[in-house]
């Protein structure tokens, strides 16, 4: 159901965004700054449209349970998270973000998980790296194993002791070896990107059209 | 216009007379065969297996900003959900998607409509959902749909950082493997050591070429190797010069 | 003296008995016999046959039933027996367009020319071309020697030996099968029975050594993450501070009383501990020279952040909302949002996140911490705490686009992660230099503790930090080397499992 006016509204937006960056021209520099504008305001709209969908989503699973092809378990969860989203909406939305029980819903149900999270994050990474000749066994990956070592030994106090030498190899690996290939990859990821804009541009990928 | 600008404005149309060009070359010669890479092998290979036994694909798409240069990327995820909804469709369980960012995540909810519209199927809005607004939400939200809703494998493609491996972690117990590419660095160095076939760098900008989207992505794919030359090039130019002390 | 033998019974009877006393079978023709065949008293006793009763005749003699019988008259008086004798002399007076008939009729009549065929068509004629001949059968041309049909052929022998009786076969209505063929049709039976019943798939079973791998890892890890803060032991002195550490502190220590920074929170909860352990000794001394702070986050769950960690981090400074830090709150759209936000920020963020009225404009004063500010050159500094290195990015370039132009003093320094540092670093050894201030990780507030000679949250885990990091080393260590070392170790010898070795 390709729509060409939709199309060609995405285009002439995308090509007068990027014309206003080139080109210093008043009409493009205040037409450009209007339509970010736009972007801004309907992308924070979107957010409210995203937890809405999140919202009917689990509410549906809890309502219809198996037969929405939910199971007991995933319909609990469903039922906390329902719970917990409209409490927060509640207290948050009525009493303001920076209300003692806002910040109390924060401080110890949000940032506690998301930090637990981060703690597993941890011990998976470890042993991912821990498994990872056995899966993908080449020079490369051997590489990747002995950089992540020698840069966690080197980043904290070695046995209780700093040794010399250690802090400028690890400033050594994170100024030359590690910044050059991370810069490698973001300049063919922002290669990458150019090209998949100009595809948006020219009207080949629509996304926007359902 | 100064001349970070010019260079800019020249970086854009060369991409775009190389992208031309190509399309109008390939009139007259076959495409380019394309560099095997496993992964796309892979993806294959997931997508009929699960039209066969009956499971579904599930399709991260990160949770890119689209208002910052990580949009690119989750275009790339909405361009591969398109090919992957359009090839599965003969299956009687269409793929799922999760975002981690809202209109991300209405955008494959428009990709997905369009694509049962046109094969004449239905389209349920929970197929995409968006799953988290931070990253560990969203990978905790991802990760539980892997375990209740019968994904045989996950592709992960979008900007995703180091929380992706408690989505790889999460289809490992579920049986489903993953694989796939982002755009973040601290993400695809999990993706290399997590998953089973990751995808470095602009390979993740490569998945339309490689799935069949047409020849213009694989005009996109040239222009960005030929601009990724001269890119080498110059830096290399600029570090003789450097060295020569002209610079 | 010789008995007459019954031919029904068998049984004996006299010589003259006309009839079987037994059977009352006739033992004697009732036709007078010819003389020359007149019975005598000397013939041997011998069993009756139906020669007897009916008498012998010579093949020659037989009578050919193939004559034509005459057509049947309109006088049903005839009687057949007359017909047939009367069709035996032939037929008389027949039209002359009808003799072929009689000449056709007539047993001398030969048989029909048989038509001339070319030599070359008789060449023609295939080998097998013969009519088949039906092997004689020898019983059935033999002509039947006694009984009533006796001079006949090709009819059954009323000998009695020539027809055997027999019991009637009984054919059993069950099927013949063998006992693989039952088992084959079991199988299907059971392949058709089944398949439309969904069969459950058997659960995925967990390799044990994962599991064990899995918790072992988070126990010990556990332990020596938890051994310094349960013993208080701090044993590892805080690192030396690097180049851009220190250049970090001179510039926080050249700020004027009161100066007004801006402070990005954007950082996600998960990352939060890290970041603030680094970001708690920065904001720490920035607290102690007295400057005003300006919060603001391109991250939705950045004001909160922001809030806690004034509460909780930096509570020993009395700063209060409002009079010494103002929160602006959430700025929407990512890396457009913040350039929006760094070319007009009163435009864009117009009030605090409790809805209060921030800035200076004609009709009020604006809050303490935004007197004199209008634009964001006109803040001192600009101090982004950030553990994602595109975000730290976007701060770079939306920032630098108009700070760079415009030349300003303002320094733009930065609190990261330790995974942002690689792509931080190149902007603080840039000429002209965009990054003006790095501290990374909990390893970089550690050594800024050191700088300030105030611990603060770094120096309470810093033993703790590197005991984990030693661990996580060696476990990433010892599992590659099991990996590798393993297989060689547990491959069988050479010769060993094959047939004969």
């Amino acid at each position: 159901m390709k729509n060409p006016l939709l199309t060609a509204i995405a285009m002439a937006v995308g090509i007068v965004v990027l014309a206003g960056y080139f080109l210093a021209v008043d009409m493009l520099l205040t037409l450009r700054a209007i339509l970010i504008e736009w972007a801004t305001i309907l992308v924070a709209v979107a957010l409210i449209a995203g937890v809405i969908n999140l919202f009917a989503v689990h509410w549906r699973k809890v309502t219809r349970g198996s037969a929405g092809g939910a199971s007991g378990s995933t319909q609990i969860y469903s039922l906390v998270l329902v719970t917990g989203l409209s409490a927060t909406l509640i207290v948050g939305g009525w009493l303001g973000p920076t209300h003692p029980y806002a910040l109390w819903i924060f401080n110890n149900i949000q940032l506690p998980v998301e930090t637990s999270l981060m703690a597993i994050l941890a011990v998976v990474l470890v042993y991912a790296g821990a498994r990872l000749i056995q899966r993908r066994l080449n020079l490369l990956t051997v590489v990747f194993l002995l950089t992540a070592v020698v840069v966690l030994l080197v980043s904290g106090p070695l046995f209780g002791f700093d040794l010399p030498g250690l802090a400028e190899l690890r400033a050594w690996i994170g100024r030359v070896p590690a910044a050059a290939g991370a810069r490698g990859v973001i300049l063919g990821v922002a290669l990458g990107i150019v090209t998949t804009g100009l595809r948006l541009l020219a009207g080949v990928d629509r996304p926007y059209e359902g | 216009m100064n001349l970070e600008s010019l260079l800019g404005l020249a970086l854009v149309a060369a991409a775009m007379v190389l992208i031309l060009g190509y399309v109008a070359a390939v009139r007259k010669w076959e495409p380019r065969a394309l560099r095997a890479i496993q992964t796309f092998q892979s993806l294959q290979r997931a997508i009929g297996l699960a039209v066969e036994a009956g499971n579904r694909l599930h399709l991260s798409l990160g949770r890119g900003n689209f208002l910052s240069s990580q949009a690119g990327v989750g275009f790339a995820g909405l361009s591969t959900l398109d090919l992957i909804a359009r090839s599965t469709s003969i299956s009687d369980k269409p793929p799922i998607s999760s975002a981690g960012e809202a209109a991300l995540s209405i955008l494959a909810q428009d990709t997905q409509r369009g694509a049962a519209h046109d094969l004449g199927g239905e389209f349920d809005p929970a197929r995409a959902q968006l799953t988290g607004v931070t990253p560990f939400s969203y990978a905790a939200g991802a990760a539980a749909l892997l375990g209740e809703d019968e994904v045989g494998a996950s592709l992960l493609v979008g900007s995703l950082g180091s929380e992706v491996a408690l989505i790889i972690e999460a289809g490992e117990r579920a049986g489903s493997p993953a694989l796939g590419g982002t755009d973040n660095l601290s993400g695809q160095a999990v993706l290399y050591a997590s998953a089973h076939n990751p995808l470095i760098g602009e390979e993740t900008f490569a998945s339309g070429a490689y799935l069949g989207a047409g020849r213009l992505h694989h005009a996109s794919l040239f222009a960005q190797d030929v601009l990724r030359w001269a890119v080498i090039l110059a830096i290399l130019a600029g570090a003789i010069l450097k060295v020569a002390g002209v610079l | 003296m010789d008995d007459l033998a019954c031919p029904m019974c068998g049984k004996a009877n006299p010589l003259d008995a006309e009839v079987c006393a037994h059977c009352q079978a006739r033992l004697t023709p009732l036709f007078a016999p010819d003389s020359d065949e007149q019975r005598t008293g000397e013939d041997e006793a011998r069993l009756a046959t139906p020669d007897d009763f009916f008498p012998a005749v010579e093949p020659e003699t037989y009578p050919d039933l193939t004559i034509e019988l005459p057509a049947p008259s309109s006088d049903e008086s005839v009687l057949p027996q007359e017909a047939a004798d009367e069709a035996a002399r032939g037929p008389a007076d027949l039209p002359q367009w009808l003799n072929w008939i009689s000449e056709a009729s007539r047993p001398d009549s030969g048989k029909p020319e048989q038509a001339s065929t070319a030599s070359w068509l008789e060449e023609m004629r295939p080998p097998y071309d013969q009519t088949p001949t039906r092997p004689a059968d020898s019983r059935l041309e033999r002509p039947e020697a006694a009984g009533p049909l006796a001079g006949l052929r090709g009819v059954l022998s009323a000998r009695p030996e020539a027809i055997r009786s027999r019991k009637t076969v009984v054919y059993s209505d069950q099927l013949k099968v063998t006992a693989n063929q039952r088992a084959h049709a079991d199988l299907l039976k059971e392949l058709l029975e089944t398949e439309g019943v969904p069969q459950p798939a058997p659960p995925r079973k967990t390799i044990r050594s994962e599991y064990f791998l899995r918790w072992g890892i988070l126990l010990v890890l556990l332990l020596v993450l938890l051994w310094p803060a349960l013993t208080g032991v701090r044993r590892a002195p805080l690192p030396v501070y690097q180049e851009e550490a220190a250049e970090l502190n001179r510039l926080v220590d050249q700020l004027p009383e009161k100066a007004p920074v801006l402070i990005g929170f954007d950082y996600d909860p998960g990352l939060s501990a890290e970041v603030e352990a680094a970001a708690a000794t920065v904001i720490d001394h920035l607290m102690l020279r007295g400057a005003y702070l300006t919060l603001v986050s391109t991250s939705p769950t950045g004001p909160l952040l922001a809030e806690r960690f004034m509460r909780i981090t930096q509570a020993g400074h009395s700063y209060a909302s409002g009079i010494n830090y103002v929160n602006l709150g959430y700025v929407p759209g990512g890396s457009v949002g913040l350039l929006n936000f760094v070319g007009s920020p009163q435009r864009s963020l117009p009030y605090t996140l409790d809805g209060t009225p921030a800035w200076e404009t004609a009709g009020q004063d604006g809050l303490p911490p935004l007197k004199g500010v209008a634009a964001i050159e006109d803040f001192a500094m600009i101090l982004v705490l950030v553990a994602d290195p595109d975000t730290a990015r976007a701060w770079v370039e939306q920032l630098q686009a108009r700070l760079g132009r415009l030349q300003t003093l303002t320094s733009l320094v930065m609190v990261t992660s330790a995974q942002v540092e690689p792509m931080i670093l190149p902007y603080y050894y840039a000429n002209p230099r965009q990054v003006h201030g790095i501290v990374a990780g909990l390893r970089g507030g550690a050594a800024y503790a050191r700088l300030t000679g105030r611990p603060g949250q770094p120096g309470r885990f810093w033993d703790a930090y590197g005991s984990g990091l030693l661990v996580s080393a060696l476990a990433i260590l010892a599992g590659g080397l099991v990996s590798v070392l393993l297989p060689l170790i547990m491959r069988p010898a050479p010769g060993e499992g094959e047939v004969g070795g």
